[in-house]
């Protein structure tokens, strides 16, 4: 009888499931498998020769290199284990906030706490050595727009996940010019890219008279060049530059330092533009599945608005902000026509992503087989890094009921 | 605001206009046209261009795409979220995984595929592969995980099946996050431009976004028109949005379960 | 046991995907090519007594044409492929469409040469025909040139301009003739005339030296005023580059590009010395010389001759009230002007023969005199045809300036830019590194580094 059930439930499943799946499998999926094929050739337009793995190594340089480099991550990964082990119940123990958690572990904990760090400095210690070596003999055009990709994630997600959720909570709130506010925040995101990066490439326009510049004079800054500008933020602001050890392991770190290119920071800015109002609209969805019984209670109890927006709301947003982390980390990392339509020729690369670099391989070397490889260790790498962010996040969401 | 006002002021001026009266600055005076000579016959010339056809082409896709996003996303999203069944996990990691594919990398095995299937230049290939929407499924699955368990125990007990709990129950309660799918499908589809530009051969089904590119000649932009010719697809959305927005933003600010 | 198949599904599916790709590795039918064509290093007109295309049906043969005119063009063009449809004696019906910029259309090739659709005739640079041709996509067009019955006559073929009728034969692919042209443009130098003379100059600058201290003595930092937007643009660095004597890009082989020539170095250094005595400036944005020059802020502009009515509209709307200007050679230091030629020509992608022949003789009706004459008052381009140029008396008069770049036209060296395959990229390169050396980095050691790059990009895409 429970077998019967069983099946027909599974059924019924998967007759729910078929007709998106049916598309995601011809249109998601497959190209994924044909990627793979196709990186495995050299492949210019037609099909050429088979390489097996030459053109992953193309990439990394020295395969020894890259197994440090998975080494580290190993480590990495090790070390989130072994702490997961040491804080298991740790919570549950504590009487009071901010007691000491070390107090609290088992002996056994322990062990895995200080492991857990020794892990951590090993992993470092390895992706030290490591990234810069693979940099030096692999790719470097594929180095610099990871590092690229990497800066321009970094600067997106956590402001638009702040700014959408700002814009999120006034929706909410009463005040006058509200019903034009609300129509208007999602503007940015329905305005055709190209029409809104023509804009925005006059803003910030290395004319004294573009708006960009107009409000530097403001503030007794000099007319910047904008989506020129190749080079980076720190750089800028305190005149320190790598200088010429750029061969060295050294460096290359002294390179990260120097911060994301101006011109990247004008893309951002577009960016900042175009998803704030969406990652706000999808804010207000998750806060529209908070009930109002929560906020009267709170309120009834006295609570102030500060403590309800971090102890009640934050919390029941979680899974909403968990997923548009999420979402937003894999998105920058694939995002292409946002930037496409602003990056300029003369900045050098100083703002092109990875996804940037692959299309440039893509048609402008027509070079498909190296192209794909790239796309698969760029699919990889956004794998990777969602499992981290599910890892993290484990206790962090708080779903429903 | 500001990008959207220059849009607005530089589509009213005349074409040496925008080549002579440069500045980004609202305070400037060369920011905004010249006010004895307001440029509305730009719209005119736009839309005569094939805006209109476009246009009309666009609304048809972004239709077609967001109807075939709702009906593939809807029960996913329900089986995902509510129903148990053999390799849901493993299922649902592959639909995670398409979302980390670049784009690039979808465009030429898609055209391939697409070619095979002899939808070249057709409606088909400018909408199916779009309704392949792992995001709107993981959103959907998201607010449907919050609707209380208990809530459809209740129904079952009634002797409802699954497919009327979801229609019944479950989809009215998630109305908020429908309307904000639908909203963002029709806004992807009327804004993509990639792959339509790949996979459209004439002027039949070319989309607002391509057309939009004409304005762009090889020795002078023609800012105005293109100017105009971005505020006129815009003006829609913008529309629908208004009207659709009293929507979203009420069921947007209504709680989502009640007790 | 879910892991597992889901393991060996993948596995089919890479299999299934190689197998569906496979299929793309087919190329299309042969086309019969005359052997006179691959064998002969210049290009010559072997006489061909009998056409071998005279077997093949044309009776309602349909010729699909991307090209990227819009607007005032794209009517012109439309004009011009009815009046082909209406007369001609064959039946073949031509469709013309928007397909795109340039680089969309390329994209759109390289995608299609992967396996899809491709149209009859396409424009393109000829570098990117040399591209198409690394998928062998493209027909070899002299056959049809020479063909007896089908191709051009010898009084024909004597009225097209030479240095543009040479343009399309690749070195890269045997001399093939990947392109025919439809129509030409010229960087030249756009001069503000009245603003000249009252600097106290007669005239245009006709060596760098003049051009160099024209520039300074327009600059005035206090309004604002300076000499020269510099266009970091690879045609443009080719275009200084050929005007100071030497082969623009390539070495002296022409197999190989070379940077780092005296030619290059000098004129990077002229650009240099100007950019920092503030003579010359960084372009602000997509247009903004056009923009610098209407506005009478920049005494000089280098661009394209297809820009002469952009140029125009944007003097006559001009802040600063209208001017006197014209175009001239770029300054040199050779006896004659040394011009750079450009311009897309249009190819004709292997189908089938019946389509290729029928898209042969559209471009045969295109470059004939009256469309000819016909496309140049529309589109502002040069004609192909030498004798086209007695017709245009009126056009003239009404856009002297024109007339002033059709004369530049043809009492000019003319040279035109590497037509490899993967010069496409290798531009990118090139204008990045002219910004670059306008930062401040060290012109030498930067040159080098870019012949090492492109060079590298250069092998990957060789036949």
């Amino acid at each position: 009888m429970a077998q019967r059930s069983h099946w027909k439930e599974n059924l019924e499943a998967y007759a729910y499931l078929l007709p998106s799946f049916s598309i995601v499998a011809v249109f998601g999926i497959y190209p994924l498998f044909y990627t793979i094929y196709v990186s495995l050739f050299r492949w210019r337009i037609r099909k050429g020769d088979f390489l097996g793995l030459a053109n992953y190594e193309a990439i990394f340089g020295d395969l020894a290199w890259l197994g440090v480099l998975l080494g580290a991550l190993t480590f990495f990964g090790l070390a989130l284990k072994l702490r997961e082990q040491s804080l298991t119940n740790i919570h549950q123990r504590s009487q009071f906030r901010g007691e000491n958690r070390l107090r609290l572990m088992t002996p056994a904990q322990r062990v895995f706490y200080g492991s857990s760090w020794m892990a951590f400095i090993l992993g470092a210690g390895l992706l030290f050595f490591s990234l810069p070596n693979l940099y030096f003999f692999g790719d470097d055009k594929m180095f610099d727009s990871l590092r690229v990709t990497v800066w321009y994630s970094l600067g997106a997600v956590p402001l638009q996940l702040v700014g959408g959720l700002a814009v999120a909570w006034l929706l909410n709130r009463k005040f006058k010019g509200r019903q034009f506010f609300r129509v208007v925040y999602l503007l940015p995101y329905i305005v055709p890219v190209v029409a809104g990066a023509a804009v925005f490439e006059r803003l910030f326009s290395l004319r004294p008279e573009s708006f960009a510049n107009q409000v530097l004079l403001g503030l007794g800054i000099p007319p910047q060049e904008w989506l020129l500008e190749r080079r980076g933020l720190v750089t800028m602001l305190t005149g320190w530059a790598a200088g010429e050890s750029g061969n060295t392991v050294l460096g290359y770190w002294q390179s990260w330092i120097e911060g994301p290119s101006l011109a990247l920071v004008s893309i951002l800015a577009f960016n900042w533009w175009v998803f704030t109002g969406y990652y706000a609209l999808i804010f207000a969805n998750g806060l529209s599945q908070i009930p109002k019984e929560l906020y009267e209670a709170a309120e009834v109890d006295g609570a102030s608005r500060r403590s309800v927006f971090f102890r009640i709301v934050l919390p029941l947003l979680s899974p909403t902000t968990y997923f548009l982390t999420l979402l937003g980390v894999i998105g920058t990392f694939k995002s292409f026509s946002h930037i496409w339509v602003l990056r300029n020729n003369l900045a050098g690369g100083a703002a092109d992503p990875l996804s940037i670099y692959i299309f440039a391989v893509f048609y402008g070397r027509s070079r498909f087989g190296y192209a794909s490889a790239l796309s698969i260790v760029l699919t990889i790498i956004v794998l990777l890094l969602t499992v981290l962010q599910q890892r993290a996040a484990k206790d962090r969401v708080h779903y429903g009921e | 605001m500001l990008p959207l006002l220059y849009m607005v002021a530089t589509s009213l001026k005349t074409y040496g206009e925008t080549v002579t009266r440069v500045s980004s600055n609202p305070f400037h005076p060369f920011f905004w046209p010249k006010w004895n000579n307001l440029q509305f016959v730009n719209y005119l010339v736009s839309w005569q261009e094939g805006i209109g056809s476009y246009f009309r082409n666009s609304v048809i896709i972004s239709t077609v795409t967001t109807l075939g996003i709702l009906v593939t996303s809807i029960p996913a999203a329900y089986a995902f979220s509510k129903l148990r069944f053999w390799g849901k996990n493993t299922l649902f990691t592959i639909l995670l995984l398409t979302l980390m594919i670049p784009e690039t990398v979808l465009t030429i095995p898609n055209y391939l595929t697409v070619a095979a299937l002899g939808w070249i230049d057709s409606l088909a290939a400018l909408t199916v592969p779009f309704m392949a929407g792992a995001f709107y499924i993981f959103l959907l699955r998201q607010f449907f995980s919050q609707i209380p368990n208990a809530l459809l125990e209740s129904a079952r007990i009634d002797g409802a099946t699954n497919f009327r709990t979801m229609i019944s129950i479950s989809i009215p309660l998630v109305k908020g996050p429908l309307f904000t799918i639908s909203f963002l499908g029709f806004t992807g589809a009327w804004n993509a431009l990639q792959w339509p530009l790949v996979v459209t051969l004439t002027e039949t089904w070319r989309p607002l976004t391509v057309g939009l590119l004409k304005f762009m000649s090889e020795a002078g932009p023609e800012s105005q028109l293109r100017m105009a010719g971005a505020a006129i697809a815009l003006l829609p959305i913008v529309l629908v949005y208004i009207v659709a927005q009293k929507q979203i933003t009420d069921a947007i600010t209504q709680s989502g379960v009640k007790g | 046991m879910s892991n597992r198949i889901i393991l060996v599904l993948a596995a089919l599916l890479i299999i299934a995907g190689g197998v569906f790709a496979g299929g793309g590795n087919q190329t299309p039918a042969p086309t019969t090519t005359a052997p006179a064509a691959s064998t002969t290093p210049a290009p010559t007109n072997t006489p061909v007594s009998q056409s071998q295309f005279s077997n093949l049906e044309l009776q309602g043969v349909e010729v699909l044409f991307w090209h990227q005119h819009s607007r005032a063009r794209e009517e012109a063009m439309n004009r011009i492929i009815a009046g082909f449809n209406d007369t001609n004696p064959y039946g073949i019906t031509v469709k013309g469409e928007y397909a795109g910029g340039y680089g969309d259309i390329y994209n759109k090739m390289i995608s299609g040469l992967a396996g899809g659709v491709v149209p009859n005739l396409v424009v393109g640079y000829q570098n990117q025909a040399g591209a198409y041709m690394l998928a062998d996509g493209l027909v070899d067009i002299e056959p049809y040139v020479v063909d007896p019955e089908f191709g051009l006559t010898a009084t024909e073929k004597a009225d097209f301009i030479e240095g543009i009728y040479n343009s399309d034969y690749n070195a890269q692919f045997d001399n093939q003739r990947l392109g025919f042209p439809p129509n030409r443009s010229m960087e030249v130098l756009y001069y503000n005339a009245d603003w000249l003379e009252e600097l106290g100059f007669a005239g245009p600058p006709k060596t760098w030296e003049e051009f160099e201290r024209m520039a300074i003595a327009a600059t005035d930092a206090s309004t604002g005023k300076y000499g020269y937007p510099i266009s970091t643009d690879a045609s443009n660095l080719f275009s200084l580059a050929i005007s100071l004597g030497g082969d623009g890009y390539l070495n002296g082989s022409g197999t190989d590009y070379e940077f780092n020539t005296p030619e290059i170095r000098n004129a990077l250094s002229m650009m240099k010395r100007l950019y920092d005595a503030g003579a010359a400036k960084k372009i602000a944005e997509a247009y903004g010389n056009q923009t610098d020059f209407g506005n009478r802020i920049s005494l000089f502009s280098m661009g394209s001759t297809s820009g002469l009515p952009y140029y125009g509209s944007a003097v006559e709307a001009s802040e600063a009230g209208s001017f006197a200007w014209s175009v001239a050679p770029m300054p040199t230091n050779q006896s004659r002007p040394v011009m750079n030629m450009y311009g897309a020509s249009v190819s004709i992608p292997k189908t089938s023969p019946e389509n290729q022949l029928a898209a042969w003789l559209f471009l045969k009706y295109l470059t004939s005199p009256e469309p000819q004459r016909a496309w140049t008052v529309e589109s502002g381009y040069f004609p192909v045809r030498a004798s086209v140029r007695n017709s245009l008396t009126d056009y003239v008069s009404e856009n002297p300036q024109f007339g002033d770049a059709f004369d530049i036209l043809l009492n000019s060296q003319i040279k035109t830019e590497p037509p490899f395959a993967s010069y496409e990229e290798v531009r990118r390169s090139v204008s990045s590194t002219f910004n670059e050396i306008l930062d401040g980095a060290d012109i030498s050691s930067a040159l080098d580094r870019l012949t090492k790059e492109a060079n590298e990009i250069n092998q990957d895409m060789l036949p």
